[in-house]
């Protein structure tokens, strides 16, 4: 009788004793980069590359101990090395440099699960508004080639999951487990100006739809928080 | 009489998730999902174009349990894309539409492994039969093929119950065993693939759905 009475005791007051974390009323900036780069050597000495980055950063805050909610503002910028054979002449042409740059700016909702004082999961929805700006050549599946410039804006509803892992009060690693964006809505503003002089140039205004009730996995990406309100 | 309360304080305690699935004999299947995306493309201009794009994929699943974590049933579903367009030439517009379509009919048993009482995996063998029928008009010249196509496939997936009656599911295309022949317009193909080699990252489709138990 005793034992029972104790092991519930323990149960009751000691499992959501240990959960009783503190964290309403907590504020952390965090941060999530990814990094790529990649090189090829062709074999009649050419070599071909592609890199790029994702950056972003989040300001959050703990509503309660199991919801937090925040702004986050996010950077990406990528660049290649190709060659394009542009003509009947048989000398492909190099093109390097940034290709893409994009900025976007999110609000999400975050509901958290606690499994014990260093690790839990949270998962939520956000909103992300995006833009972004990128050249490349195309050849619109015939010989001519055009430069075409793209600007960009993309509105979309997501859901994201991750886990995290407490080092101290103040440092967070974080990792996310699976995203999803079942909506959005992007518009395209795209010029084509052609290569050679055979061909004009022209503009083309692109609205683009979907929903997708389906779910990326696994994606991950590892980032830190700092929590500075302590 | 404390001691049962304190017994069944513990219970609870222990019991963190009051959902039950029902996965009986009798209980009767409903799903359904669907997605679409299409674009609306334009160049302005005395050469310009205009360009509509549509897909959509609904489809539904009905079912019964015959056996306690057995499911037999039938899924229906349509695959529709769209294509409409008109291109400016010096001798007028040029317009074309085309769609190409595809309806199913899927019978299929399935398998549940629950895992507590939130959880579920399960196996869904299937065999689809499907219509084909693809449809073009360039101005006014209609033309039209029709074509059908057969499929057996295996694979597992996860359900998740938010409530004891409704679940989100989702097939994982990671483990899937695929066979199919398609013949359309004096053309055949015959495919054959296992889910291994498939993209890990490919999407998983969500499914809501529905147990309803019998009374």
């Amino acid at each position: 009788m005793k034992k029972i009475f104790i092991l519930t005791c323990i149960s009751i007051f000691g499992v959501s004793g240990i959960l009783k974390a503190q964290f309403t009323g907590k504020q952390y900036i965090g941060g999530e980069a990814a990094v790529n780069f990649n090189n090829s050597d062709l074999n009649n000495d050419r070599s071909v590359n592609n890199y790029g980055y994702n950056f972003d950063i989040s300001l959050g805050k703990f509503q309660s101990e199991t919801r937090a909610t925040g702004w986050n503002l996010s950077t990406s910028l990528s660049g290649a090395k190709n060659f394009y054979q542009l003509d009947d002449t048989g000398i492909p042409i190099e093109r390097k440099g940034i290709n893409r740059v994009g900025v976007g700016v999110g609000r999400f909702w975050q509901f958290y699960k606690h499994f014990n004082n260093n690790v839990g999961i949270f998962a939520g929805p956000g909103v992300n508004l995006g833009f972004s700006a990128s050249k490349e050549l195309d050849n619109q599946g015939g010989t001519f080639f055009y430069d075409v410039k793209r600007n960009q804006i993309n509105l979309s509803l997501g859901l994201a999951a991750g886990v995290y892992y407490k080092f101290s009060d103040k440092w967070w690693a974080t990792a996310s487990l699976a995203f999803a964006n079942p909506i959005s809505v992007e518009y395209v503003f795209a010029k084509y100006k052609a290569l050679s002089n055979i061909d004009a140039g022209f503009k083309r205004n692109e609205l683009k739809y979907q929903f997708n009730p389906g779910i990326n996995l696994p994606s991950v990406g590892l980032g830190v928080r700092y929590f500075y309100n302590r | 009489m404390l001691k049962n309360l304190l017994l069944s304080a513990l219970g609870c305690t222990l019991l963190h998730f009051p959902v039950k699935a029902q996965l009986e004999k009798g209980t009767k299947y409903f799903g359904g999902t669907i997605s679409f995306d299409g674009t609306r493309q334009k160049s302005p201009g005395t050469l310009g174009s205009k360009i509509h794009t549509i897909n959509i994929n609904p489809s539904l699943q009905f079912g019964t349990f015959i056996k306690d974590n057995r499911l037999i049933g039938i899924g229906i579903g349509t695959s529709n894309s769209i294509t409409k367009g008109s291109v400016e030439n010096p001798s007028g517009t040029d317009k074309f539409t085309r769609s190409d379509n595809s309806y199913y009919l899927a019978p299929y048993i399935r398998h549940y492994m629950p895992l507590g009482a939130k959880w579920a995996m399960f196996l869904t063998s299937s065999a689809q039969v499907a219509w084909l029928n693809n449809k073009t008009k360039i101005g006014t010249v209609n033309d039209s093929e029709n074509g059908f196509s057969v499929g057996l496939n295996i694979k597992p997936g996860i359900a998740y119950w938010i409530t004891s009656r409704f679940s989100l599911e989702s097939d994982i295309n990671l483990l899937s065993l695929n066979a199919g022949y398609k013949d359309l317009a004096d053309r055949q193909d015959f495919s054959f693939s296992s889910g291994v080699t498939s993209n890990f990252n490919s999407y998983l489709s969500v499914r809501a759905s529905w147990y309803f138990k019998k009374q």
